[in-house]
């Protein structure tokens, strides 16, 4: 019973996002900030001007359109299937790299401002 | 004689758990790896095991919670921001990402229209997604890398040694 009562209150906190998604993307501030559409229906299925959404879909069951200019951040693409899971993989092994850096780093200086501090009351 | 039932630790558990997200999450990154069906329902699965795993850590998020406009330590704070924002980005995700289904939806019977708006939000809190996931997995590298150390490197350890024994003593 506990555990039904923590689900229903993660469900209820994921749908309150969900509505607010669903508000952010009916309005005009919407239409302002991501280009190409409002989600009221435009490039709908079916509706992408002809070369940018083809129909064949590739042998993984992904559409065409992803190495087409549709998506022109490059993420699709490349001979080598790996190599966005291990890009992936590699940008979360930097950000560990930093934020580890960063603390020791931070927890160094305050060892070392402390220790000075000490040792000057103490010969004061 | 009554027998006894080994209780697995529930860090061993956690462990466990948050390795399986971790995968499922590089594969529901690349779904042109994974083919838009596995990545689909990879992912709607995906929201499930955040259920799991958000329950098994109940009681930080609640006792938190209750603490945070008060005294909690900064440490706890940042974190608890840190995974405020991760929650509402992956739910955005797994939600756009059902708006904009492809596979699982019609195969349910179900044709949403997939404007625009949520193929790009899609694709820009998938990207916040992983530098999320990159900070949370970094405010939790001790606890990752001691209990690595205790559940996987110690008993792979042992087991050599123990191999190692048995030849010398053959
Ligand atoms: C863990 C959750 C998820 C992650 C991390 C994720 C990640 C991604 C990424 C990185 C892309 C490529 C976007 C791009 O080209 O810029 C993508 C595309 C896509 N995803 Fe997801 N996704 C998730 C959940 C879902 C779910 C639940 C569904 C549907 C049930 C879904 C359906 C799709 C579809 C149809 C595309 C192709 C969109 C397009 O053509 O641009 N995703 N997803």
């Amino acid at each position: 019973m506990k555990w039904v009562g923590r689900t229903i209150i993660i469900l209820l906190a994921a749908m309150i996002v969900v509505a607010a998604a669903f508000a952010f993307s009916r309005s005009d501030l919407a239409a302002q900030l991501l280009p190409g559409g409002s989600g009221r229906g435009e490039f709908a299925r079916g509706e992408f001007p002809e070369g940018v959404r083809p129909e064949l879909p590739d042998e993984g069951g992904f559409p065409d359109r992803h190495e087409g200019e549709f998506r022109p951040d490059g993420r699709e693409g490349g001979s080598f299937r790996w190599f966005s899971t291990l890009k992936n993989l590699g940008i979360i092994g930097v950000i560990v790299l930093i934020v580890v850096v960063l603390q020791w780093t931070w927890g160094y200086l305050r060892r070392k401002i402390r220790f000075g501090q000490a040792r000057q009351s103490s010969q004061a | 004689m009554v027998e006894r039932k080994k209780k697995t630790s529930p860090v061993k558990i956690n462990y466990l758990i948050d390795f399986i997200i971790f995968v499922a999450f590089l594969a529901a990154m690349d779904p042109h790896m994974t083919g838009i069906a596995i990545h689909e329902w990879l992912s709607i699965a995906f929201g499930a095991a955040i259920i799991t795993h958000l329950l098994l850590h109940w009681r930080w998020l609640a006792a938190t919670t209750r603490r945070i406009f008060s005294k909690v330590a900064r440490q706890a704070r940042v974190n608890y921001i840190l995974n405020t924002l991760f929650f509402i980005d992956m739910t955005l995700v797994i939600f756009t990402g059902i708006m904009i289904s492809e596979e699982a939806l019609p195969l349910l019977g179900i044709r949403l229209e997939p404007g625009f708006i949520w193929r790009t939000l899609h694709s820009l809190s998938s990207d916040a997604a992983l530098f999320l996931l990159g900070l949370h997995v970094a405010l939790h590298w001790k606890w990752i890398v001691s209990t690595t150390k205790r559940y996987v490197l110690k008993p792979m350890i042992s087991i050599r040694l123990g191999k190692v024994r048995q030849e010398v003593s053959a």
